[in-house]
């Protein structure tokens, strides 16, 4: 019975969110607790010929220095790929926690923990470190080249290939392009962004007498955190213990494994000076030293026959992976996946995807991980084929789109497919019958675009992901739920327990939580991969049906009820004529020592969460500036759990695409890094600038996923840019292949334009 | 450090002698406290003269609207008074920094931390204000170009002068005024260019004019070779566009990793220009 799935619940952590008293790493203090500061490079490229801590050292307050030279030189890599790689692939190690041959300006050369920040601060400063300047390489394409110099050279796959060159093919993409009657073309480059969450990485660090570790941290992921701390440091992973203060402010995707490398470093400090150690990072340090979103260039060719049907499909990927890989290889195998072979039924496809080193910071996770990129090429690709066909964009995507029926690239099923829907409802809210393709004229144009796309509902069978809960009734019946999952923000917790209400039933204020925290429960690999409803939903499931057995199994003993046709709703256990609370019982059960407790693992299988974007802008055409008026959002979300939260997930994402398809972009200053420290130089759009959007829930309910759930987190952000780039060329008739489309840009292509 | 809470303009007076140099105004604190943190700016105390009561007054004397310095952004932003005769100002002042900030930061200090292209300076600009300021040798008053003295230079010693009020003379009824920006996201971001002008319109044709742009200079720098063409000229459509492309022989912007380059900022200023104006022929129901 669904009495809580599909309601509006307020959030759990709504109050304490509200009302400032929610505790976030930002907010933790230890007795005797050190406060520490990092040391960058400023250089690009080098190497340290030498480093003297010893007046940093002598400064009164100063309680550890650590550096490249006193601290582990063990190779790792801070995102959690390094601990979930399928078995029979390696993943990348190539970080350290301190570096004598930084590679990029921000790279960590040492670090100081006092008594203070001021004092850390200082004695940051008093380290006196001499460089010789290497050569360095900042665009992915060049760094391809034979004559550039070396990024990583003892441990990239080839000339500056971090970890593989992706490759993904289906069916016969030759024998495609030779069947096809038109062929489009397109090359885009796309920016570096920044996900520019809430709460800076930060860690409290604390190594105990007893031998443990205990670490506050923001990270998404808490077990794969405590394993890379664990591994890295040679320490036991029993005797790491890592929690969310239980709140994080924001993750996006930028802290899959380590938070930059805030754990890393506290770790390494609080081990050296036997005290907490407390490492918060500058919004500076955030935008400039930790994972951004992938910066590159995309290609792509897509053969079609007269009358629409898609044959062929080929692209190729250079992503920007920075000067080490964090999740390069698995970001551009999402990217081909999800972002080229997964929305349309092309039945011959080829992708290769280059995640490449430069000597810029690092790239990795970021809501979307590789889709949006994959999608910008492939909807600029089809609707140039409209174009090319003169076919409206919406007839020859709905004619092309992913049907259940379809054999996918996908090692799973299609599943339910929502995406026409979408396309429908989608242009129906934005009016694109009335206003696509109407004369535009004057300074100011309105136009309206669309895309579209797909992704995945969590990481498996890619990589490896699965998750364990434990289930237990306490001895007055009410009922609390353990998982290693955090809460970053969007309400996985209160959702999920909308889920176990409904499959226990029992009443949803009688659920409490136990999350973001090692501890909470055995291994479950975070919030990542549009995963945490959709997966912990499956396993508390399978839990859920096996406590209810046990519960019934005991109840029929007991109270000499029939177990046939026992039911538990609304906190009461009913068999034909007899009845008993779940209060009376757990109390009953506990008077005879019996707890009702169960735990269950479970890999969980896959669905693909499907949606497409309407978009209508406004562009002046004398000034460049490009305004987007309103984004229609439908999303094919299987099942909606909770409105409230599914509308506010997909407006966060929505207003990520307008800042990516219009203003946001990481600016490199040669020898002085990253121009993007903070957010006054960052043109992330405010609350002033959010456009009107209307989310719109489609649910076609998945035959894999609980109640039909399918995943949400990332989606909301994958198809916004292409839709709005859609819209700008149905106002100007200028195709935009370079984002974001600042007033620069756009005014210089009006005026190339009215030259031709 | 000191915080001085000042309650009389004489209590500011006072702490300038007292402090010998030493101590600075505080009106708001938005900009100040951020360059003492970054050590910008560094000084023993501050003079919070927010909650000097008369300083926080917006009146009408002797036919001129007068602005107390205490006054906040916000309060402009909202006042009746002002946006009866010049809503190009409360436009201006409602667009520094974020709702925030506006509650906090003033007009003066808008104009004394002589940012290029502070908006509500850059409103004010083309009113042509008496700016009146007190130091223990007296009172002086200064016209807008007065205040800056170099790029990002005020013309004002804080540690020894205070800006006491802004006065401005009230319209004639032919006489509106206008303020436009190029801006990049609406709240925390300076804009990529701004504007604003002013102008009394007599039987269409402009009787007098003063247009101000940003960032192309030092200050609100005025649009002298705009403002010549203008003069005595119908206000249409046509002579705006004109008067846009002659603001440029005023203008020598820089480019910026971010707020647009010299090219950009180029090619648009004669189009924000040509809109300022432009906007006063609409206000005045002549376009």
């Amino acid at each position: 019975m669904e009495s809580y799935v599909g309601k509006n619940i307020p959030r759990n952590d709504g109050y304490d969110k509200a009302t400032g008293r929610g505790k976030f790493t930002h907010d933790i203090f230890l007795p005797h607790m050190l406060y520490a500061k990092v040391l960058r490079s400023p250089y690009a490229h080098a190497k340290v010929t030498s480093i003297d801590t010893s007046e940093a050292e002598k400064l009164k307050g100063v309680r550890a220095v650590c550096t490249f030279e006193n601290t582990t030189n063990k190779l790792f890599n801070t995102s959690a790929s390094v601990v979930t790689t399928n078995p029979g692939a390696e993943p990348v190690r190539d970080q350290t926690v301190f570096t004598g041959e930084p590679k990029y300006i921000g790279d960590e050369i040492a670090a100081v923990a006092a008594d203070t920040e001021k004092i850390a601060e200082e004695a940051v400063k008093l380290i006196k470190v001499e460089y010789e300047e290497l050569p360095y390489v900042l665009d992915p394409l060049e760094a391809l080249k034979d004559d550039a110099p070396d990024v990583q050279p003892e441990l990239a796959h080839k000339k500056n290939i971090c970890g593989e060159v992706i490759e993904i093919n289906f069916g016969d993409v030759k024998e495609g392009f030779e069947e096809a009657e038109e062929v489009v073309e397109a090359f885009v480059k796309l920016p570096r962004v920044k996900q520019a969450q809430m709460e800076t990485h930060a860690a409290v660090a604390s190594y105990k007498g007893d031998g443990t570790l205990e670490v506050y941290s923001t990270t998404q992921t808490p077990h794969p955190t405590k394993m890379i701390i664990a591994y890295t440091f040679d320490l036991p992973e029993s005797k790491v213990h890592v929690k969310n203060p239980p709140y994080v402010g924001g993750g996006f995707g930028v802290r899959i494994g380590i938070s930059g490398k805030a754990e890393i470093i506290a770790t390494a400090l609080t081990l050296k000076a036997k005290r907490p150690v407390k490492y918060v990072y500058t919004r500076e340090e955030d935008f400039i030293a930790s994972d951004t979103r992938h910066g590159g260039y995309l290609k792509g060719r897509l053969g079609a026959k007269k009358d629409g049907t898609f044959v062929a499909l080929d692209t190729t990927a250079w992503l920007n992976t920075g000067a080490y890989a964090t999740f390069g290889v698995e970001l551009l195998g999402v990217c081909g996946a999800c972002g080229t072979a997964g929305t349309y039924h092309v039945p011959n496809l080829h992708y290769s995807g280059y995640p490449v080193y430069t000597n810029q910071q690092t790239a990795g996770a970021f809501r979307g991980f590789g889709t949006p990129q994959g999608t910008f090429i492939v909807e600029t690709l089809v609707d140039a084929m409209a174009k090319k066909l003169g076919m409206d964009p919406i007839e020859l995507r709905k004619m092309n789109t992913m049907r259940e029926e379809d054999k996918n690239w996908f090692p799973f099923s299609v599943g339910s497919v929502g995406i026409n829907e979408c396309l429908d409802r989608a242009a129906e809210e934005i009016g694109w019958k009335e206003k696509r393709g109407k004369c535009k004229e004057g300074k100011i144009r309105r136009g309206v675009g669309i895309a579209c796309g797909t992704h995945v509902s969590n990481a498996a069978p890619f990589c490896v992901d699965y998750n364990a809960v434990t289930l237990r009734i306490e001895q007055d019946g009410s009922m609390v739920v353990q998982s290693g999952i955090p809460e970053i923000g969007p309400g996985s917790t209160t959702a999920l327990l909308q889920v176990t209400a409904d499959e226990m039933g029992i009443d949803f204020d009688k659920i409490t939580m136990q999350y973001g925290d090692t501890k909470a429960g055995p291994f479950d690999i975070g919030s990542h991969a549009t995963r945490t409803l959709y997966t912990v939903s499956q396993v508390i499931d399978k839990a859920a049906k096996k406590l209810k057995a046990d519960i019934f199994d005991y109840t029929a003993e007991l109270m000499k009820m029939e177990r046939e046709g026992m039911k538990l709703e609304g906190g009461v256990i009913t068999s034909g004529e007899k009845s008993i609370s779940i209060k009376a019982l757990a109390y009953e059960a506990h008077l005879r020592g019996k707890q009702f407790i169960v735990s269950e693992c479970l890999v969980p299988p896959n669905s693909l969460p499907w949606y497409a974007q309407a978009a209508e802008v406004e562009v002046d055409m004398e000034t460049g500036m490009v305004k987007v008026l309103k984004v229609a959002a439908a999303h094919d979300v299987g099942k909606v759990v909770n409105p409230r939260l599914a509308e506010g997930q997909i407006e966060g994402g929505v207003i990520q695409g307008v800042g990516y398809a219009c203003r946001e972009e990481m600016t490199y200053v040669d020898n002085k890094g990253f121009y993007n420290n903070g957010f006054h130089k960052y043109m992330l759009p405010t609350a002033d600038d959010v456009p009107e959007i209307v989310p719109i829930l489609v649910e076609s309910n998945d035959p894999k996923g609980i109640y039909g759930i399918k995943g949400i987190g990332e989606v909301g952000v994958c198809p916004t840019a292409p839709a709005i780039v859609s819209a700008v060329e149905d106002a100007t008739g200028i195709r935009f292949y370079e984002i974001p489309m600042t007033p620069g840009r756009v005014l210089k292509a009006i005026k190339e334009k009215e030259k031709a | 450090m000191k915080y001085i809470i000042a309650e009389s303009v004489d209590d500011v007076l006072r702490a300038f002698s007292e402090n010998d140099g030493k101590a600075m105004v505080l009106a708001g604190g938005t900009d100040l406290v951020l360059d003492a943190e970054s050590g910008k700016k560094s000084s023993d105390a501050w003079i919070d003269i927010m909650r000097i009561p008369e300083l926080k007054e917006i009146k009408t004397e002797d036919n001129k609207i007068v602005i107390g310095s205490a006054v906040t952004l916000t309060e402009i932003a909202r006042s009746e008074l002002i946006k009866k005769y010049y809503p190009s100002l409360c436009k201006g002042a409602g667009t520094v920094g974020s709702l925030q900030i506006r509650n906090a930061a003033t007009l003066t200090g808008n104009i004394v931390s002589a940012q290029p292209a502070a908006d509500a300076a850059m409103a004010l600009a083309p009113l042509d204000p008496e700016i009146v300021v007190v130091s223990n040798e007296g009172e002086r008053i200064l016209n807008m170009e007065e205040m800056y003295s170099g790029f990002g230079k005020s013309a004002i010693d804080s540690t020894r002068e205070l800006v006491k009020e802004v006065r401005i003379h009230i319209p004639a009824e032919n006489e509106k005024a206008s303020f436009i920006r190029l801006e990049l996201r609406k709240s925390l971001s300076l804009p990529m260019l701004n504007a604003a002008a002013r102008a009394r319109v007599e039987n269409g044709v402009i009787k007098e004019i003063m247009i101000n742009m940003a960032p192309v200079g030092v200050g609100p720098k005025r649009a002298r070779a705009a403002e010549e063409f203008l003069l005595g000229k119908e206000l249409n459509e046509e002579n705006a566009t004109e008067a846009g492309k002659l603001a440029l022989k005023d203008a020598n912007p820089r480019s910026n990793p971010l707020r647009g380059s010299k090219e950009y900022r180029e090619e648009t200023l004669p189009v924000i220009i040509e809109r300022a104006v432009a906007d006063i022929g609409v206000q005045l129901g002549l376009l």
